[in-house]
């Protein structure tokens, strides 16, 4: 069976990789005892895989991974036995069973949702100003180094959804970003992006993933989200 | 959150591996302060990937914080850029447990794994605020001990240490403790500690002991300043290691550690008696754990962390009495569950490949063998009992088992040794590469080969190291030799070899010279980066030391030691007589397997004379 799950990685492990925080995970669920399915060969490993790499130092509330079972398992006894062996900081929220063929987690995310706390040096108003500002443009270029390579990119498609609450010091942003495959924007690089267009000292204090998206009929839903067809696309059929 | 996390909060997004000075880890035990009566962090002089990878360190976390008087906190080197931004911040170096800093524990102890972090000791001891010398600390300062293999010549170190402990930790650290809290509660001076703790055996108080010179500025006498301190310090061993604890639940990193698995210790010691090997000689007797508690061990210790891998650590771990039942009983508990075995390095001979290949370590890596030397002759003299048939017949069965490639590591600069034995070790690395098999191919043979180091309570410990111009000379004349293209060669810095040498067969003026190159900036000197041969001479230089005197020199038989008057259990005539033998190519034999000889370890620490198995 396969247990899709959803893991807070807090403020305890914020300092720890994605690879090692994979690893803490395969470490807890053999202490849980778990009757997880190992692949086959000379170094047999566990199967779990995972939705999407949170960049060390954030925190989240919406990491998901799948695990493969050799035996079937109630969910909320997974769910017990794990969160006994996690080290403090890492939770399973929420899981659910999926079907065994449901296909790879981390090929369906599409976007990604953060929480940022910034400080500005700018007064309120001026903020709220040069964010709307920013966000009126119809392109906005950035350059991404990738492999020795630089690329210039319009980001402005990838920008779903904001809002912003400016608190001087303590101002922050709900962003909604395109993530995965088919494009990604950091959640930092888009804030860059704005402090250098608004000519603004700006230094991103905190960011905290609120949540990960796959597509489903047109929407954006949780990898845990129950498919349930929409009416329209019901009588459509 | 408190203000030094919040501080911490913003310098580690700025540090490589921020992980390493995060804490938090599973097992990670977090006492109070205010109701643990002795507070103790345990200082690892490197990195927190290489201390996490110390199986002692993880003994005597669980030793001490077994008990409920007492709590053990880790602290590790930071790396250069964290010991930049901790002194941006003002932050003094602080424990991972609960973010204490240094300064504020009863004891702090280092251990001595190897001399080459000796600059990192002062750099910790400043970045926790307390004073580098001994005599400068106050009666708030917290004690500063040391153990592990160095403290066998603790020397160089003396004046920053208040005291060393002399051999296996877990077996005395409940003492000290036990003496530090009697003196905690009668609210006594630093030096009445001093004095209490220099009456538990296997504790040594530097500052109680006087040094004297000759003029021809050689050793005179080293001798107690006070009664009731031992003209001899003898070390601690555990009697009954199946009794003994075990860490079955040691903190288990986050990072990758170097060694990232479960260690199972099978036994202590080693008594194969290579010349050259302070670890042979300074943790004898061999005493092994029964096979039904390494088994238990195995079973608590791979439920306590999670590893999908445990490691057989010992000093020749097939050299344990029972390795075949052992091996066989892991792969049958645990092979079908994923964990794998491993054997850090092979004995030269195919009963170990065999025993490699039961537990499937063919095509995860490269196997390693070490002869040592290249010639027989040399061999013969380091006591080093294999030949270059044994050597051709185990790589044979390795290459038929399924390896690819091997690695031959040797040593240079032996005593005794000519360009004839150097010029072997290519020949032999030959006749590897190019061994005619039934099945199986050699595709690639690595020669390491690291410099000859003379060390304390060794046969060779009179021996001086070659000139490093010469070292270089003969590296280069391998390098030469080492022709083909299945052929690499790999050598150790020569210059960090001369270093250590100082530091291993040093006396007390050498600490000034350690301290000046501390001030220079020297840290972190094993590894290759920041290791700076300009500094440390500056260093001896500024000291008006010679640091030759040190590494270079032979020592007479009638001078005395810089570490005479610290005993490991070795007879001063058995090592003698082993360097005699050892210019005439005499073999001891392997006194836990054959007859004894007479190195006096059992005896003085009045443990019977057994062979492996007996009596488990």
């Amino acid at each position: 069976m396969k247990i899709r799950a959803k893991i807070a990685k807090g403020e305890a492990v914020r300092f720890i990789s994605h690879l090692d925080f994979a690893g803490t995970l395969e470490k807890a669920v053999r202490r849980a005892k778990l009757p997880m399915a190992l692949s086959g060969g000379f170094t047999p490993r566990l199967k779990i895989n995972f939705a999407s790499a949170l960049a060390l130092g954030f925190t989240s509330e919406a990491e998901y991974a799948d695990f493969e079972l050799q035996d079937r398992i109630l969910v909320a006894k997974f769910i017990r036995r794990l969160n006994q062996q996690l080290p403090k900081g890492i939770e399973i929220l929420e899981a659910r069973q999926v079907a065994d063929n449901s296909p790879a987690l981390m090929a369906q995310v599409v976007a990604a949702s953060y929480r940022v706390v910034g400080s500005v040096s700018v007064p309120d108003e001026t903020l709220v100003f040069s964010w709307d500002e920013f966000l009126e443009q119809d392109n906005i270029i950035i350059t991404k180094t990738t492999k020795r390579r630089q690329k210039q990119i319009d980001i402005r498609p990838w920008i779903l959804k904001t809002r912003l609450y400016p608190r001087g010091e303590k101002s922050s942003w709900d962003l909604l970003v395109t993530s995965g495959q088919k494009g990604n924007l950091r959640p930092e690089e888009l804030l860059q992006a704005f402090f250098a267009f608004a000519g603004l000292d700006g230094e991103i204090k905190h960011i905290h993933r609120t949540g990960l998206y796959i597509e489903r009929f047109g929407h954006l839903v949780s990898p845990l989200a129950r498919l349930r067809v929409p009416e329209e696309v019901r009588e459509s059929e | 959150m408190s203000n030094l996390e919040s501080v911490l909060a913003n310098i580690l997004p700025k540090v490589e591996k921020p992980a390493r000075y995060a804490g938090g880890e599973w097992n990670q035990v977090q006492k109070d302060h205010s109701s643990t009566l002795v507070k103790m962090v345990l200082a690892f002089p490197d990195i927190y990937e290489v201390g996490m990878s110390h199986l002692g360190s993880h003994i005597l976390y669980q030793v001490v914080n077994d008990r409920s008087d007492a709590l053990l906190e880790r602290v590790y080197a930071p790396w250069a850029d964290m010991e930049h931004e901790l002194e941006k911040a003002k932050i003094p170096l602080f424990s991972l447990e609960t973010k204490t800093p240094l300064r504020e524990f009863d004891l702090v102890g280092f251990t001595l794994q190897y001399e080459m972090t000796y600059t990192n000791i002062l750099n910790m001891l400043r970045l926790g605020n307390i004073p580098i010398r001994a005599a400068n600390r106050c009666e708030q300062d917290p004690f500063v001990l040391a153990g592990g293999p160095c403290a066998y010549n603790p020397e160089p170190l003396a004046p920053f240490l208040d005291f060393v402990v002399l051999g296996e930790g877990e077996e005395v650290l409940g003492e000290i403790i036990d003496v530090f809290k009697d003196w905690k509660l009668r609210q006594g001076k630093r030096r009445d500690f001093l004095e209490a703790v220099a009456r538990v055996p296997g504790v040594y108080v530097p500052s109680f002991y006087s040094v004297s010179y000759g003029p021809d500025g050689l050793l005179k006498s080293i001798v107690p300043t006070k009664s009731g301190v031992p003209k001899q310090v003898k070390k601690r061993v555990v009697r009954n290691l199946s009794a003994a604890l075990f860490p079955t639940h040691p903190v288990v990193p986050y990072l990758d550690a170097i060694h990232n698995r479960g260690m199972l210790e099978l036994f202590r010691g080693c008594a194969r008696g290579c010349r050259f090997c302070q670890a042979g000689m300074i943790y004898r007797p061999v005493r092994e754990r029964s096979r039904e508690t390494l088994l238990k061990q195995a079973k608590e210790l791979l439920g306590a962390t999670g590893y999908d891998e445990i490691s057989l650590s010992s000093l020749s771990s097939l050299d344990y009495s029972e390795i075949e039942e052992l091996i066989d009983g892991l792969v049958e508990n645990y092979g079908p569950a994923g964990v794998r075995i491993s054997l850090p390095s092979l004995r030269v001979d195919s009963f170990a490949v065999e025993q490699a290949q039961k537990i499937h370590q063919v095509r995860r890596s490269s196997v390693t063998f070490a002869p040592e030397a290249g010639s027989q002759r040399l061999r013969d003299v380091i006591n080093k009992n294999v030949t270059e048939e044994d050597l051709l017949v185990a790589v044979r069965s390795a290459a038929e088992a399924g390896w690819r490639a091997f690695k031959l590591y040797f040593m240079i600069g032996l005593p005794t040794e000519t360009d004839e034995d150097v010029l072997a070790i290519a020949a032999l690395a030959n006749k590897v590469a190019n061994l005619s098999l039934k099945s199986g191919r050699i595709n690639r043979v690595t020669v390491s080969t690291s410099n000859f180091v003379p060390k304390a309570h060794t046969p060779f410990q009179w021996e001086g190291q070659l000139p490093r111009e010469e070292l270089k000379r003969r590296q280069q004349l391998l390098k030469d030799s080492i022709r083909g293209r299945k052929l690499e060669y790999r050598w150790h810095d020569p210059d960090q070899s001369f270093l250590e040498a100082v530091f291993s067969k040093g006396d007390r003026r050498v600490a000034a010279a350690l301290e000046r190159a501390y001030q220079l900036g020297c840290r972190l000197d094993g590894w290759n980066e920041h290791f700076r041969l300009d500094l440390w001479e500056q260093a001896f230089a500024d000291t008006g030391l010679d640091p030759s005197f040190y590494a270079n020199r032979i020592i007479s038989e009638d001078e005395v030691l810089p570490w005479e008057h610290l005993d490991p259990g070795l007879s001063r005539s058995f090592l003698w007589s082993e360097r005699v033998r050892a210019t005439q190519g005499l073999a001891t034999p392997d006194c836990s397997r054959e007859r004894c000889s007479a190195c006096g370890v059992c005896a003085a620490l009045e443990l019977p004379i057994q062979h492996r198995g007996e009596g488990l």
